[in-house]
């Protein structure tokens, strides 16, 4: 500012200062003819209040208490200054470089000559007085000396001066404090972690050979002029310190000495120290690194107060620490990373946190156990892999997956609805005739539910663009796993992850492949048993989907016995594993070890979870359905039953768990005929589902379909028909071409028409039936053999036997195909079949047939 | 060290021609006051109750002789003190930030304190820098900020020894903290 432009905003303000608000506006805007002055006079105005509120530059906080103090430290070098020129070895000293409790560090060169390079002497305070100290020093001081590593500051030499003080000699950094190099070049947060790695490999490396810093901290930690890492100090403190725990915390006048800031909690509590005391100390670095905070705060706090903090109190995470900092600060610290806040925020949360976080563990055994395996998680970290220190959800596995191929992928609104139609359609297939699926499909909307919250927040400037779908996505992960150099664990939990949405996707052939290849690295390499149970009970649900009873059975027996050789058959896990092979048993029609496993399962829920638990009512469920196909129907009822209640009593409101229950009791009472309370049973699932997904859901819809078919079978066919017409209604809506279900509705609608005597509409929803059979995918459908049962007699009625003949035939064929010639149902046909040919005269076709009769 | 009375002398002559009497005082405060500073700091680290003025008074007392001297006095003697504690600072903070190799000098000190030292130099630097900006268009603004910060002096004390009313003081003080505030922290 000019001077002349001052005296005119002081002369105003001056005057404005005496005035109150009101007329302090009015008298402003009558002086300041030009805006450019305005705007001075009220932003100098402003500053004065606030500089007021804040008290700036008054009292003590604001006066520089800590650099007065630091005058002291420099008043000291000029008793240091005395060894300059003099001979300590055969170095000759030049230059004081600093001191400090240990003692002082002079600049020095080679007095002969001989080596060119300058050399850092530090001089210690301490006398060696006994010759086993003299003997130790020396013997300590051999081992630091060949620790080389390009990261660590070199020992070259060292011994004891004229005067009996140790000595040692080092190679002479001439660099930056690590923190200063950062802020001031302003690296960003994936160039500071490169950083911190050159640190953590220094680090590793001196502890893969016994040697422990103990003393690490930024002052420590330098950078070149050639950017690189060099570590000061290696192993000083302990070499010092002859016992190693207790002096390393005092100085002379008892002060503890110890740069508290750094300390581990079992640094102050005496403990021993070990690898993983660097390794939390790294994980301070690696906060402030980050966050540009320290992890504790620690200002203005007595010692008392502080050790209290570093033993008990856990540091809040990176990217919260930085949330709470008042914005001029977060501007700065995210300036100095050369980001916004918002953005560094977003890039600490998440793994940042976490990794930082387990290195702060106060507890020993819960950190790092080395700074290898540290190293080895910002490793994964940067390929996207799952980390250690994040907990092994499926949500975070999968996002994880996601993110990992998020390079090069936009995506399309249609993206969701591909995505979604996927978990419906594979809801229905295991709906038909596996309720007990309702768990697996309520898992596959939790994924998703994540998937759309994943997709809205990593890419929402990509929401329209090129299509790409579920299974492109997949298929690129599939490919990319497969040729991974990694760890065959990491690997293999991957192929788990992607098998496991694979099959969430109803993808069951490839979510097969990628298990079995999981399975197999398992099995090759020394896994946890409890980690190949796991992964077995998932080959053994894909296998299930897939049809392969055998084979599923197999992988779930595997399941089990895992459980079993890790000792854990007292666990949910296993209780699942068990129920998951009792239900694949009733499908293969083995029911006396179906029944021996649920028993077990049972006993197990019971003992763990209690009588009332959800885990308890889905072992009921199984054991109520391997009953139903033992024909067992009273007993089936009353687990049936049973399972409901528990859900009943336990969760308020609709859930899938009950309208499954629901509708399975139906099945049973439609078994025992006891129509009435079938009827009951299914409007109720009808009513929880409507509640659970709305009006339009495939669920609902297939209720509708059922209680329609009762309705039929009854006779009451006006209730059958709303509920049937309802059921084609929202069916056309949701439900893609040739789906299943379309064409039992359809054949259904039929039916009431046979019924009520409508041949021809009969007729037409026959063929209807059978156009949208001809869609489907599986174009064997096994549907096609029941439509065609139907028309047949249906065509009887219309006297059309020919076209009756043609019927029974078709459906003959689909019935051997789909379910073999030793079902009753298809030797029905059959027989129906012989029948007609002969009264049609087509003999010679009915003899060929007759060689498929079952013989009595 | 010269005698007090020959220092009272300058003291009281420093105030009538503020030339050549106040560019002989000044070193001689300035020394003592960083000696005085050293020694004083060194035996009270941990002396949380410790204060810059304490140490400027100790300096005074050293120094001059209290018989022969008026309030104007020894106000002027703070005030020269005051800016010999932010020469001293200054000094010390650039410094600071200038310290390239870190060595070993700082691992008997607390990290924390250290970082704050690096961060009040730094800051400290800045206001130097400010006030020195200040006084090429209002000296006598930069001056009532010296005495007050750096002197820890009070309203009372430094409109004495700049010789103005306390009004004015308070009122340059408002003017002056508000102008720095807005250079510095906006």
């Amino acid at each position: 500012m000019e001077k002349r432009q001052w005296e005119r905003v002081n002369r105003i303000v001056d005057t404005a200062l005496d005035l109150d608000r009101e007329k302090r506006a009015t008298y402003i805007n009558n002086e300041c003819e030009d805006e450019a002055l305005r705007k001075k006079v009220i932003e100098l105005l402003d500053s004065i209040e606030q500089s007021e509120t804040e008290q700036f530059l008054e009292g003590p906080q604001a006066y520089p208490h800590n650099l007065a103090r630091d005058l002291s430290d420099s008043n000291q070098l000029r008793d240091s200054s005395t060894m300059i020129g003099k001979a300590v070895g055969r170095y000759e000293i030049t230059e004081l470089i600093g001191h400090g409790g240990m003692g002082s560090v002079f600049k020095a060169k080679r007095a002969d000559g001989s080596y060119k390079r300058q050399v850092a002497i530090k001089i210690l305070r301490r006398g060696m007085d006994t010759p086993s100290n003299i003997a130790r020093f020396k013997r300590e001081r051999n081992i630091l000396a060949n620790l080389d590593h390009p990261n660590i500051a070199q020992m070259l030499d060292g011994g004891l001066t004229n005067q009996g003080l140790p000595y040692l000699v080092m190679e002479y950094i001439d660099g930056v404090p690590l923190l200063s190099y950062c802020d001031r070049n302003q690296l960003s947060i994936s160039k500071r972690l490169e950083l911190f790695e050159d640190i953590c490999k220094a680090v590793n490396h001196a502890h893969q050979n016994a040697i422990i810093h103990r003393d690490l901290k930024p002052s420590n930690i330098f950078v070149t002029g050639t950017a690189d890492i060099k570590v000061l100090d290696f192993g000083i403190a302990k070499l010092v310190n002859p016992s190693q725990n207790e002096d390393i915390f005092k100085t002379r006048t008892g002060a503890r000495m110890l740069t508290l800031g750094y300390a581990a909690p079992e640094q102050l509590e005496s403990q021993a120290i070990t690898t993983a005391t660097d390794a939390y100390v790294l994980g301070i670095l690696l906060y402030e690194l980050l966050a540009g905070q320290h992890p504790f705060r620690l200002e203005n706090k007595g010692l008392t107060e502080i050790e209290e903090i570093i033993r008990n109190i856990s540091p809040e995470r990176p990217s919260q620490r930085f949330k709470e900092l008042a914005s001029k600060q977060q501007d700065d610290i995210s300036s100095n990373r050369f980001t916004k806040p918002s953005a560094l925020q977003k890039m600490l949360t998440g793994d940042l946190d976490a990794i930082a976080m387990k290195a702060l563990r106060k507890e020993q055994n819960q950190r790092y156990s080395s700074v290898k395996q540290l190293l080895e998680d910002l490793a994964r970290r940067k390929s996207n892999l799952p980390v250690l220190a994040r907990n092994d959800s499926t949500r975070y596995n999968v996002s994880k997956f996601f993110k990992r191929h998020s390079t090069g992928l936009t995506v399309a609104a249609g993206f969701l609805a591909i995505l979604i139609s996927f978990i419906t359609f594979y809801t229905i297939q295991i709906s038909e005739e596996r309720h007990q699926a309702e768990l697996e499909a309520q898992r596959a909307e939790a994924v998703t539910g994540f998937l759309t919250d994943l997709i809205q927040s990593n890419y929402p400037e990509n929401a329209q663009g090129d299509t790409i779908t579920v299974r492109q996505f997949l298929d690129r992960g599939y490919q990319k796993v497969q040729n991974l150099e990694q760890n065959p664990l990491v690997k293999a939990e991957i192929m788990k992850v992607i098998g496991h949405t694979y099959r969430t996707l109803g993808q069951t052939e490839k979510a097969q492949t990628m298990v079995a290849d999981a399975l197999n690295l398992l099995e090759h390499n020394q896994v946890l048993p409890v980690e190949r149970a796991n992964t077995y009970n998932t080959a053994g649900l894909i296998s299930r989907d897939l049809g392969q009873t055998e084979q599923a059975a197999f992988y779930l027996q595997n399941a089990v016995s895992y459980f079993e050789k890790a000792n854990q058959t007292e666990t949910s896990a296993y209780a699942k594993a068990l129920r998951d092979l009792a239900n694949v048993e009733k499908q293969i029609g083995d029911f006396q070890k179906a029944t021996e496993h649920i028993t077990k399962a049972i006993a197990i829920d019971e003992a763990l979870n209690g009588p009332k638990s959800t885990e308890l009512a889905e072992s009921y469920y199984v054991y109520a359905s391997i009953l139903r196909n033992q024909q067992k129907y009273p007993k089936a009822l009353e687990f049936q039953n049973k399972s409901l209640s528990i859900l009943e009593q336990n969760i308020e409101g609709p859930h899938p768990g009950k309208s499954a229950n629901l509708n399975n009791l139906a099945i049973l009472y439609e078994r025992i005929d006891d129509n009435q309370k079938a009827i009951t049973s299914y409007r109720k699932a009808y009513q929880i589902n409507t509640d659970l997904y709305g009006k339009k859901h495939f669920r609902v819809t297939n209720n509708a379909t059922n209680i329609a078919k009762l309705f039929t079978k009854i006779g009451q066919l006006d209730s059958a028909l709303t509920y049937n017409n309802y059921a084609l209604e929202t069916g056309q809506d949701i439900l893609s071409a040739g789906h299943p279900l379309m064409i039992r509705i359809i054949h259904n609608h039929a039916r009431i028409f046979y019924q009520k005597a409508n041949y021809t509409k009969s007729d037409s929803l026959h063929a209807k039936a059978i156009e949208v059979a001809n869609k489907s995918k599986n174009n064997d459908a096994p549907n096609r053999g029941n439509v065609y049962v139907s028309w047949a007699k249906n065509a009887l009625q219309q006297q059309r036997p020919n076209s009756a003949l043609r019927y029974y035939n078709k459906s003959f064929q689909s019935r051997k195909k789909n379910f073999g010639l030793a079902d009753s149902l298809t030797q029905g046909v059959l027989k129906e079949l012989i029948e007609l040919s002969q009264q049609t005269g087509h003999s010679g076709e009915a003899d060929s047939l007759s060689q498929y009769l079952k013989k009595r | 060290m010269r005698n007090k009375s020959e220092i009272t002398h300058l003291l009281k002559k420093a105030r009538c021609d503020s030339g050549q009497a106040m560019e002989k005082l000044f070193p001689l405060i300035y020394d003592e006051l960083k000696k005085i500073a050293h020694s004083k700091l060194k035996k009270e680290r941990n002396d949380i109750t410790f204060t810059e003025t304490a140490l400027v008074h100790e300096v005074y007392m050293k120094m001059i002789d209290q018989t022969k001297i008026e309030v104007q006095d020894k106000n002027h003697f703070m005030a020269i003190s005051a800016r010999c504690m932010r020469q001293i600072l200054i000094d010390h903070a650039r410094k600071k930030k200038a310290e390239k190799r870190g060595g070993d000098q700082q691992d008997v000190t607390y990290i924390d304190e250290l970082l704050k030292i690096r961060h009040e130099a730094e800051e400290l630097l800045g206001l130097d820098e400010k006030l020195k900006e200040l006084a090429n268009f209002d000296e006598r603004m930069a001056e009532v900020v010296t005495l007050r910060f750096f002197g820890q002096m009070t309203v009372t004390a430094t409109a004495d020894a700049l010789n103005v009313s306390e009004k004015t003081v308070k009122r340059d003080w408002a003017k002056a903290r508000g102008w720095l505030y807005k250079e510095i922290k906006k």
